[in-house]
């Protein structure tokens, strides 16, 4: 504000008034900024700064939803692969119980029945693990609504009950993981499926132990697809947990951004709340003792 | 030569002249406070031979004292009119950028609580349940959402109507007290034409005048001029509102409340002193009237048509990705709607509603089972919470708006400085200084004395010519 040539006693009070509104309101928006701890308190205190605080806000969020999905994929998979792993050795178990019922001349009848009631068990076991639920859905039914993956009817005869739809987790914005293998994939189609080679060779075991080579062959194939199902869920599961790291690692990332260009240097702050404040003090100093003298003082 | 007596006489024209300098110092201590009083001064004229000398006289005299010229009022009218210009555009600037910073602070954003945080929780909702389709809980969590996403934007919008018709009502009230304020300017001019002519002083008219001036200024944007004849003319948007005695009067038209339509019905006329009529709405670009026109059909409205173009495209969006996937209720039927309008006309972001939906009805599934049953896919649901709803518009919205703001705030704190330079200039020329006031009392005071000591004087002498003359002893 210039000084004009002549100065009144109300222009001086109007101009210390103003400039102590000013010195106030600075410490004002000091104050404002340590107590909210941001520089960015409303749209208009930085447009630019605005717009990237809103896009990585949006960022972490997503990033968050990401590493959630990412977990709950590597829970899935996880329950997916140990009942796999606990299915394989019921097979391999099923395949030595059906080779020393091949050799056909050292055991008798009842050691035979003793090995076919065995695989039956066997079997049912099997089947209940492949109707295992994940957050009551079964792991190995896709899509279906349905509570089991296969179904068992009167005759003993299985079927699988659930659909070929993929489930699958994003954990990236063009990262869609599978995070399930369908019953099919594992077991084999159905009438050549797992459970019933394991109950033809349950059968053949008492009825016809010479023809066991051919089920022999047809489990050993059925057991490499098993295989080969773990080491897909076992890849796909490294793949999520490595999404999962991603995820996190950016969201520290992307929260120290956020903070870069949200939240106030207190440091910073603390001095510039400093300084208003010993410019507002001394305004109000100047002001008292400006104000107070005058001619009357003087005059007697 | 002028005889004795006159010499009396004229010591009593400074006595005369002397007393009314400390009146005059009074009243402008007295006044030292009162807005709108301009400093006076008191003007003394020396009286002594006639300004047009006589043919067949001679005036002999060697002073005859003092009278008073005038009292004059310390003002400079281009500096009023300055004055004038920057209040209106300061009032303008202020009227704007107070409204505008309200609106902002309603936004929420950037943070927790806006518009963009329940958009993105709104699309967390689906990843939700895109993950877990079967789950009641996360179904219901994400119609929550819907519903707190259409309820943030109305609230939004509410907020921005509700200043439309705060600012509205502000309209009508600062019409009402321009059009008081034209019809006391037309009474002030003429008691001023009257007091110009009878010779009384019309130093508190004056006073009177500049302020209602200077206040329908700040209103109406108005502005005022002196023609040749000491007639004074007060124009608003173009349009003649005061005309010496003769006052026009201001009218506002247009529905109180917002619609998208009010904003165009909106109409400001001037009608003349001689009952012509013209429309100013566009063209008063000063003044609070002239901030509240801009506001109410400028930038609130766009702001408005903004917020609902939004609306419209991030529930389009939804609804018609939504209706491309399957619901675990009725899968035959395509997924319905999940924003609505509450009142059936297109979406805004006042009308916009989360339709009441059951949990299952969420069309999450992307497939249905060879017979047309329902399944447990996600992939619908995955589709809208990846799906671009439109947050860019509304980021950019939020964004314009700021700029806005911050822009309107600094040009008006540069305005407000521009404004106190000119009241400055003027308070130097027209504001009362105490000092200054008793230095020009003790002046008056002690030419009183110095006048009382001359009358002493000629006493004196008298004194010696009347009872000493012819005296020897």
């Amino acid at each position: 504000m210039s000084i004009s040539p002549r100065i009144t006693q109300r222009l001086m009070t109007e101009q210390s008034l103003a400039s102590m509104q000013a010195g106030l309101g600075r410490v004002a928006r000091s104050q404002e900024q340590l107590t909210t701890g941001r520089t960015i308190n409303r749209p208009s205190d930085s447009p630019s700064g605005t717009n990237s605080a809103m896009q990585l806000r949006e960022q972490i969020t997503q990033n968050a939803q990401y590493a959630r999905n990412a977990d709950d994929g590597v829970a899935r998979l996880g329950s997916a692969g140990t009942v796999l792993t606990s299915m394989t050795d019921s097979v391999r178990r099923v395949r030595d119980l059906a080779l020393q019922g091949a050799s056909t001349g050292s055991m008798g009848v009842q050691a035979r029945e003793a090995l076919a009631m065995e695989v039956a068990q066997i079997r049912d076991g099997l089947l209940s693990q492949a109707n295992t639920t994940h957050l009551g859905m079964p792991l190995f039914g896709g899509t279906t609504t349905g509570k089991a993956a296969y179904t068992k009817d009167a005759g003993g005869v299985v079927t699988y009950a659930g659909d070929a739809n993929p489930v699958s987790r994003r954990i990236g914005a063009e990262d869609n993981v599978r995070v399930d293998v369908s019953g099919p994939e594992i077991f084999g189609p159905d009438g050549t499926d797992l459970f019933t080679i394991v109950a033809e060779i349950a059968r053949k075991l008492t009825a016809d132990p010479e023809a066991l080579g051919v089920e022999l062959d047809r489990l050993d194939v059925a057991l490499s697809r098993i295989t080969t199902s773990l080491a897909d869920v076992g890849s796909r599961f490294n793949r999520l947990e490595t999404g999962l790291r991603t995820n996190r690692d950016a969201g520290l990332g992307l929260q120290d951004s956020l903070s870069q260009i949200e939240n106030v240097d207190m440091a910073r702050a603390m001095v510039d709340l400093q300084m208003n404040e010993v410019a507002y003090q001394a305004a109000l100093g100047a002001t008292a003792r400006v104000m107070q003298p005058s001619l009357l003082d003087f005059l007697r | 030569m002028s005889g004795s007596f006159s010499s009396l006489s004229a010591t009593l024209s400074a006595l005369r002249f002397n007393r009314v300098a400390m009146d005059v110092a009074g009243s402008n201590v007295a006044n030292v406070g009162t807005e709108g009083y301009a400093r006076r001064n008191a003007v003394g004229q020396t009286e002594g031979a006639p300004a047009i000398p006589a043919m067949w006289s001679r005036w002999q005299g060697a002073g005859n004292g003092v009278s008073l010229g005038a009292v004059e009022r310390m003002v400079d009218p281009f500096l009023d009119a300055r004055a004038r210009i920057e209040h209106g555009n300061k009032s303008f600037l202020d009227t704007r950028s107070a409204a505008l910073v309200r609106v902002e602070s309603t936004l929420g954003e950037p943070g927790e609580a806006g518009v963009a945080a329940a958009l993105t929780s709104f699309q967390q909702g689906w990843a939700d349940v895109a993950n877990n389709p079967a789950d009641g809980a996360a179904r219901s969590q994400l119609l929550g959402r819907a519903n707190t996403l259409a309820v943030a934007l109305g609230s939004q919008a509410r907020s921005v109507t509700t200043e439309w018709a705060d600012q509205r009502a502000r309209l009508d009230a600062a019409v009402t007290e321009a059009n008081g304020l034209a019809s006391d300017l037309a009474r002030v001019n003429e008691s001023i034409g009257v007091a110009t002519v009878t010779g009384t002083d019309a130093g508190l008219l004056l006073d009177k005048r500049d302020q209602i001036t200077l206040r329908l200024a700040e209103l109406v944007g108005a502005t005022s001029t002196l023609d040749a004849n000491g007639v004074l003319k007060v124009e608003v948007g173009g349009a003649l509102l005061v005309d010496g005695k003769r006052a026009g009067s201001i009218a506002v038209a247009g529905d109180v409340g917002y619609s998208p339509t009010a904003p165009g019905s909106l109409a400001l006329t001037v009608t003349d002193p001689d009952g012509a009529s013209q429309d100013v709405t566009g063209s008063v670009k000063a003044g609070t009237v002239g901030g509240q026109l801009d506001l109410l059909r400028g930038t609130l409205p766009t702001y408005l048509g903004r917020l609902d173009a939004f609306a419209a495209d991030m529930a389009g969006r939804v609804n018609t990705q939504h209706a491309a996937g399957y619901d675990l209720q009725d899968p035959s039927q395509p997924g319905s709607d999940i924003f609505v309008s509450s009142d059936g006309n297109p979406i805004t972001a006042a009308t916009i509603r989360a339709a009441t939906l059951d949990a299952d009805q969420l069309a999450a599934s992307s497939y249905v089972t060879p017979s047309g049953g329902p399944t447990l896919d996600g992939s619908n649901a995955d589709a809208l919470a990846t799906a671009d709803l439109g947050g860019g518009a509304y980021r950019r919205l939020v964004t314009g708006f700021g700029a806005e703001v911050s822009s309107a705030r600094r040009v008006s704190e540069s305005q407000s400085v521009l404004t106190s330079q000119v009241d400055a200039a003027r308070e130097a020329i027209s504001g009362i200084s105490i000092d200054e006031e008793m230095v020009n009392l003790l002046a008056a005071q002690r030419a009183y004395e110095g006048a009382a000591r001359v009358m002493t004087v000629i006493d004196s002498i008298l004194d010696t010519l009347i009872n000493r003359t012819g005296v020897t002893r």
